[in-house]
């Protein structure tokens, strides 16, 4: 994948969506605490008086911890989810109940044992919870013979209603073919790292060109970006429906189809969104539900569990129009902060949406006082990165103080 | 006139060059008022600048000189319940009470003097007091800093016509 778009200063829309990319993602601190916490869960499973003892071959992320797009499942208390799969050797065709069972025990452990009391066992993992609130899904999987590497068979049981079949995965193979697909972009990596040293207070390095080693997965590229945008929008629309909502991977895999990311973040939204979206509708108007594979290991199918039906696929296509259109309004040039506020609120959440804003005015606040800030021709605050590349269609506005109150003498 | 005040004839040549979009709308000897709009964010503002030089031979103090700056459309708000409300950090306009006066600089500490262009202080601090003041309609806090005047300062016991001495 290659980037073609030219080089531009971030747009207020554009810087606003940057600073709740950043009130959603993992914290380099909460990624690296969950890091620990898996490796930890995955050799307490191995432990000598585990049952499942020698039986652990490798432990590693999956899902969108794997492929930098991972989000909190609650914004307003940093709660994250963390996807981890355990492969276990044993036969790939194990009874599903028996494989699932097993590794809560083995988690779960005795009574005063380290986990106890904090592991959930669900169809197709075992979820520990920890103090902070993180949660770490361990999905067990046996490898399969004469597939790609690291494809096996996860194991599906639902006790309440006798569900039990294998499914053949590749999380592994998914996650090295998105981040292959998604380049690293330094443009958009170095606003996205400029915005968040502005916001933090620090001075911003717009100068420095950024490592792709240094950046997190999470920060590479404005697909990765757009793609938490897009999951934190989804979550908040299925805050109160019943039913399953579009599993993050089905829109991480329909993301790599389409063709150049664009470094502008909104766009790169109205892109995946808009791509998402024909592609339901085209569904919609054959009355077929969609197929969405592995593109790493076509037995993997996404959408085993959603879209269910039509009128599924019709719920998310609807949402999907909403928030382009609201995004639209959110670049207008009729709309004021109180707006984009309210337009971040309905889209992304209220906490996320506070934080972009505060963050916004408070990184300007900052640069108006040490004498950054500069003004376009129609009169538009610049400021980070904007102010440096704008430099010479603009102005500097030097220092001065607001005062206030009273009447001007006569 | 005090070879350090700027003329008006300077202001005018300043402005149409720095910001083409704000029109001359009234001219007489010593005086000029300018209309035009800003784009702090992404909505316009239309805003008025009125200001007369000073004579050399007056006393005169920063505070009654500045340029005056008016919003006219949209007219600012009224959030009394806000934070710094009803208007934060503006100058009561007794006759046109719905356009007050923006407050943005520092008189006592000469952040401003004659001495300098309109075009490189009053209307980026325009466009800088817009941003704000729509950060202060989308969160009800002021977040663009700034001061109230001192007791001495508004006794007048802080003299602001030392100016005066440095134009």
């Amino acid at each position: 994948m290659t980037y073609h778009e030219p080089i531009l200063p971030p747009s207020t829309a554009d810087a606003l969506l940057m600073d709740v990319a950043r009130r959603i993602q993992l914290s380099p601190t909460k990624h690296d605490e969950a890091e620990q916490h898996y490796q930890a869960l995955c050799a307490y499973v191995d432990r000598p008086d585990s049952p499942l003892h020698q039986k652990v071959t490798a432990c590693y992320p999956g899902g969108s911890f794997a492929t930098g797009t991972a989000i909190a499942s609650r914004v307003s208390k940093d709660q994250h989810d963390v996807d981890v799969v355990i492969e276990l050797d044993i036969s790939p065709f194990h009874d599903p109940a028996d494989v699932l069972k097993t590794l809560f025990i083995a988690i779960n452990g005795t009574e005063g044992s380290r986990y106890h009391g904090r592991v959930t066992l669900n169809s197709r993992c075992v979820t520990v919870t920890y103090e902070d609130d993180t949660r770490v899904d361990l999905m067990p999987i046996a490898r399969l013979a004469n597939v790609p590497l690291k494809a096996g068979h996860l194991f599906h049981w639902r006790h309440e209603t006798g569900d039990s079949y294998h499914k053949p995965v590749n999380p592994w193979g998914f996650a090295q073919h998105f981040n292959r697909e998604v380049a690293f972009d330094p443009v958009f990596a170095n606003m996205f790292d400029a915005r968040r040293q502005l916001a933090d207070g620090t001075l911003a390095k717009a100068e420095t060109d950024p490592l792709p080693d240094r950046v997190p997965l999470s920060e590479k590229s404005s697909r990765v970006v757009a793609l938490q945008l897009l999951k934190r929008n989804r979550d908040v629309r299925y805050r109160s429906r019943e039913g399953r909502k579009p599993p993050s991977v089905v829109l991480a895999a329909m993301a790599l189809d389409i063709g150049a990311a664009r470094s502008g973040l909104l766009d790169e939204v109205i892109n995946i969104a808009s791509h998402i979206s024909g592609r339901l509708q085209d569904h919609i108007r054959r009355f077929e539900t969609l197929v969405v594979r592995n593109p790493s290991f076509q037995d993997d199918i996404f959408t085993d569990r959603w879209p269910g039906d039509v009128a599924a696929q019709n719920v998310y296509m609807r949402d999907l129009d909403h928030l382009q259109r609201q995004l639209g309004r959110l670049r207008s040039n009729s709309t004021n902060l109180t707006e984009m506020r309210t337009i971040l609120d309905d889209l992304f959440g209220e906490t996320a949406a506070g934080f972009a804003i505060e963050r916004f005015l408070d990184a300007s606040r900052r640069e108006a006082e040490r004498g950054a800030m500069r003004i376009g021709s129609t009169g538009r605050v610049l400021t980070g990165s904007a102010a440096i590349i704008g430099a010479a269609t603009s102005a500097a506005a030097r220092p001065s103080t607001n005062m206030g109150g009273g009447c001007i003498p006569d | 006139m005090h070879p350090g005040l700027i003329s008006i004839e300077n202001q005018i040549a300043a402005m149409a060059e720095r910001w083409p979009g704000f029109k001359v709308t009234e001219r007489s000897d010593r005086f000029a008022a300018w209309q035009g709009r800003l784009q702090p964010v992404q909505r316009y503002y239309t805003i008025r600048i009125a200001y007369r030089v000073p004579l050399a031979i007056e006393a005169f103090s920063l505070l009654r000189v500045q340029p005056r700056v008016q919003v006219l459309d949209p007219v600012l708000e009224r959030h009394p319940d806000y934070e710094e409300g009803p208007i934060p950090h503006v100058y009561v306009n007794r006759d046109e009470p719905q356009l007050p006066y923006l407050c943005l600089f520092d008189a006592y500490n000469q952040e401003w003097t004659p001495e300098d262009l309109i075009a490189e202080t009053t209307l980026p601090w325009s466009a800088r007091y817009l941003f704000f003041y729509e950060g202060w309609l989308a969160t009800r806090k002021w977040r663009g800093g700034g001061r109230h005047p001192t007791r001495e300062e508004r006794d007048g016991t802080h003299s602001t016509e030392k100016a005066i001495a440095s134009v």
